[in-house]
């Protein structure tokens, strides 16, 4: 039964996907110490040490849980780390609090109205701890195999065998319990745990039995003994739910399949009150506990007056999330009217905010900065290089330079080289051109591009109408 | 004690809404409880033998969360629909050829059906769980095991008997009798009385009232 087993594992493996990196993936929280100061370098994070510790006080607002509708706004230049500080204040909360991330330009939807979308962004933020009791299916994997059809397109269809130390049961498997298997990697020999409401799947890890001498296999692999009696479970947990999720299933006959489509459309305001009534109802009867989390908008002056008289309302309500917004412009003017406005954001909100702001990096921090993206995008770079990419990100600006990286290493690889070198940089300078060397090009070369013939009388107007 | 909660329990259906309809020779009885829990009864119009008895609860919180459902879940008898089919939320099914658990009554006994299960008889090792009140059955190839109990002998508190108990091996069907003792007949030749004074409505009758 074990040769099977292996080669299906492996074809399980050999599907999984590598994560990929995004801008901000190096961020794993704050960098602070324990009296909340912020460390030069740590945890991906480098200076912007007043607003680092500033984020870290907020943070310790959010964790206490007792205030609700605080507001805090990130201001800053752009590529100076707004972002990456509420991704820090996400990962510092971890997977138990509620972090919504949106952009302020995501509200604007023909299928929504512009409040909705906010009301059910303040609501995804909002978490419950709820105890009910669930029912589990909990085994040790005997066997998985996934077959898949000859030509390749179509449905995958697979077989699983689960036991415990009394009984086994073969499962056969649809399209969605496979790709969420495949996910969680789960091999012969893993423990599981399937929410049979969810169909989450908890590895709880590898069985006794199978463990062997010459296994490879990482430290934080748990061994733990197959569990007994019946494959079924009931058993009570407490899980976090947030109140949109509970709003859309009980919205709908159709329930919290709604949840997977995405199709939520807008909820009523009875339905939302009747849970807000019902919530408060547990927490009284210590069913349930809320849990406040972090909704954080970026770009936030791309919303508009009605949305911030919205906020100003929606911050007074007792259920409502910490809200972090962040902003990269100065006074500009409020969009939806013709007022300027610090921020673009209407003053008697900015009233109610705590605000941040980011400085531009110094040029060792940029080098920490371009250091720590290298070894998160797999890059081997020379010292010299590094330091003329630091020359670069002073001079244009830290995101063009950090964009330089990943090809360069295209470059140096071509070439079958391990590092990357000043060459390589330089070649990938000379090839892309960065935001300001492109304006420059612009201005040289205008009179050949299109509609150029309007501009000289245009120009005024449209510049007027840039904010 | 059984006196007691046995009369406990005839209260409850007693106290219960009921509503009565004669289809297709079944008597189906649909009781709904004080507290929304709803269960529904259908016996055999001539012999009188339970079929299906069935339960709905709702949830105690009165909203909907992901893990509560709305499904019936059976006491005695089986679903009409056979399986669960693929496309479930879940993505997962038992295969076909897993056990199924039913329980079919007899006039004079509680019987326990487990189809697909080929074992032969002595693989089989039956036992009582006097202190969860739960009857438990091991296989020693260790491919099956079950803890059930009978909801009807609880109801009235009455002691489990291993003499009572007797099993049965033919076409891949592990049959489980439990010889009703002798209060649960009476009881139910009381529940019987009981139910003839409902107005059972005939199929076809529009309106389904309730008594």
């Amino acid at each position: 039964m074990d040769a099977p087993s292996t080669t299906q594992v492996q074809q399980v493996r050999e599907i999984t996907r590598i994560e990929r990196i995004g801008a901000h993936s190096h961020i794993r929280g704050l960098g602070l110490n324990d009296s909340l100061e912020a460390r030069n370098v740590s945890q991906g994070m480098v200076g912007q040490l007043k607003a680092r510790r500033a984020a870290g006080l907020i943070l310790e607002m959010i964790k206490e849980g007792k205030i609700a509708g605080r507001a805090l706004l990130i201001a800053g230049q752009p590529g100076t780390g707004k972002t990456a500080i509420a991704m820090g204040i996400a990962q510092a909360l971890g997977s138990d609090t509620p972090f919504t991330a949106m952009s302020g330009s995501e509200i604007f939807s023909l299928e929504m109205s512009k409040t909705e979308a906010l009301t059910q962004a303040f609501r995804r933020s909002i978490g419950v701890r709820i105890k009910e009791e669930a029912e589990f299916i909990e085994g040790e994997v005997v066997e998985i195999q996934i077959d898949r059809p000859a030509t390749g397109a179509g449905a995958k269809i697979g077989k699983m065998t689960l036991k415990t130390t009394e009984m086994e049961t073969i499962y056969d498997l649809g399209q969605k319990m496979i790709e969420a298997l495949t996910k969680e990697k789960v091999q012969a020999g893993d423990v599981i745990a399937i929410d049979k409401a969810s169909g989450k799947i908890s590895r709880l890890g590898r069985s006794f039995t199978r463990a062997k001498d010459y296994d490879a296999m990482g430290p934080q692999t748990k061994f733990v003994q197959c569990p007994e009696g019946e494959l079924q479970k009931r058993k009570e947990v407490v899980h976090t739910v947030t109140l949109h999720e509970i709003d859309v299933i009980n919205s709908r006959s159709q329930g919290f399949l709604a949840l997977f489509s995405g199709d939520t459309g807008e909820i009523k305001s009875e339905v939302r009150e009747q849970i807000n009534d019902k919530v408060a109802e547990w927490r009284e009867e210590g069913k349930a506990e809320i849990v406040p989390g972090v909704l954080f908008i970026d770009e936030v002056h791309m919303l508009d007056i009605e949305c911030f008289s919205f906020l100003n309302r929606a911050l007074e309500s007792d259920m409502a999330p910490i809200l972090i917004m962040a902003t990269n412009r100065g006074i500009t003017k409020i969009r939806g009217t013709n007022q300027q406005s610090p921020h673009g954001i209407p003053i008697d909100l900015l009233d109610r905010l705590l605000i941040i702001t980011t400085k531009p990096y110094e040029a060792d921090e940029i080098k920490q900065i371009l250091k720590i993206r290298c070894e998160e995008e797999d890059v081997e770079i020379s010292d010299d290089a590094l330091n003329v990419l630091t020359k670069i990100g002073r001079e244009t600006s830290l995101r063009y330079s950090i964009q330089l990286i990943t090809l360069s290493s295209i470059i140096s690889r071509n070439r079958k080289a391990r590092e990357v070198t000043v060459d390589d940089v330089k070649r990938v300078y000379e090839v892309f051109l960065d935001e300001a060397r492109s304006s420059d090009n612009l201005r040289e070369y205008e009179q050949y591009f299109m509609f150029n013939d309007l501009t000289t009388d245009q120009r005024p107007t449209e510049a007027a109408m840039e904010t | 004690m059984t006196a007691t909660a046995k009369s406990v329990w005839i209260e409850k259906l007693k106290t219960a809404k009921k509503a009565g309809l004669l289809q297709n020779d079944r008597k189906k009885i649909h009781y709904t409880f004080d507290d929304q829990t709803e269960m529904v009864e259908e016996y055999d119009a001539t012999t009188n033998v339970l079929l299906i008895r069935k339960w709905r609860q709702k949830s105690s919180t009165g909203l909907k969360t992901l893990t509560t459902s709305d499904s019936w879940i059976f006491e005695v008898g089986q679903n009409y629909e056979t399986r669960p089919t693929m496309d479930n939320t879940l993505g997962m099914t038992e295969s076909t050829t897993t056990p199924i658990f039913s329980r079919n009554d007899k006039s004079d006994c509680f019987e326990i059906r487990i189809r697909n299960l080929p074992y032969s008889i002595d693989t089989y090792q039956l036992t009582i769980d006097k202190d969860k009140r739960e009857f438990v059955l091991r296989t020693t190839s260790r491919k099956y095991f079950k803890r059930f109990s009978i909801a009807d002998l609880d109801r009235l508190n009455l002691p489990l008997e291993e003499t009572n108990l007797s099993y049965s091996h033919a076409n891949n069907t592990l049959i489980i009798c439990y010889k009703k003792p002798k209060a649960i007949l009476d009881f139910e030749k009381q529940v019987h009385d009981e139910l003839k004074k409902l107005n059972m409505k005939k199929e076809g009758d529009s309106d389904c009232a309730v008594s």
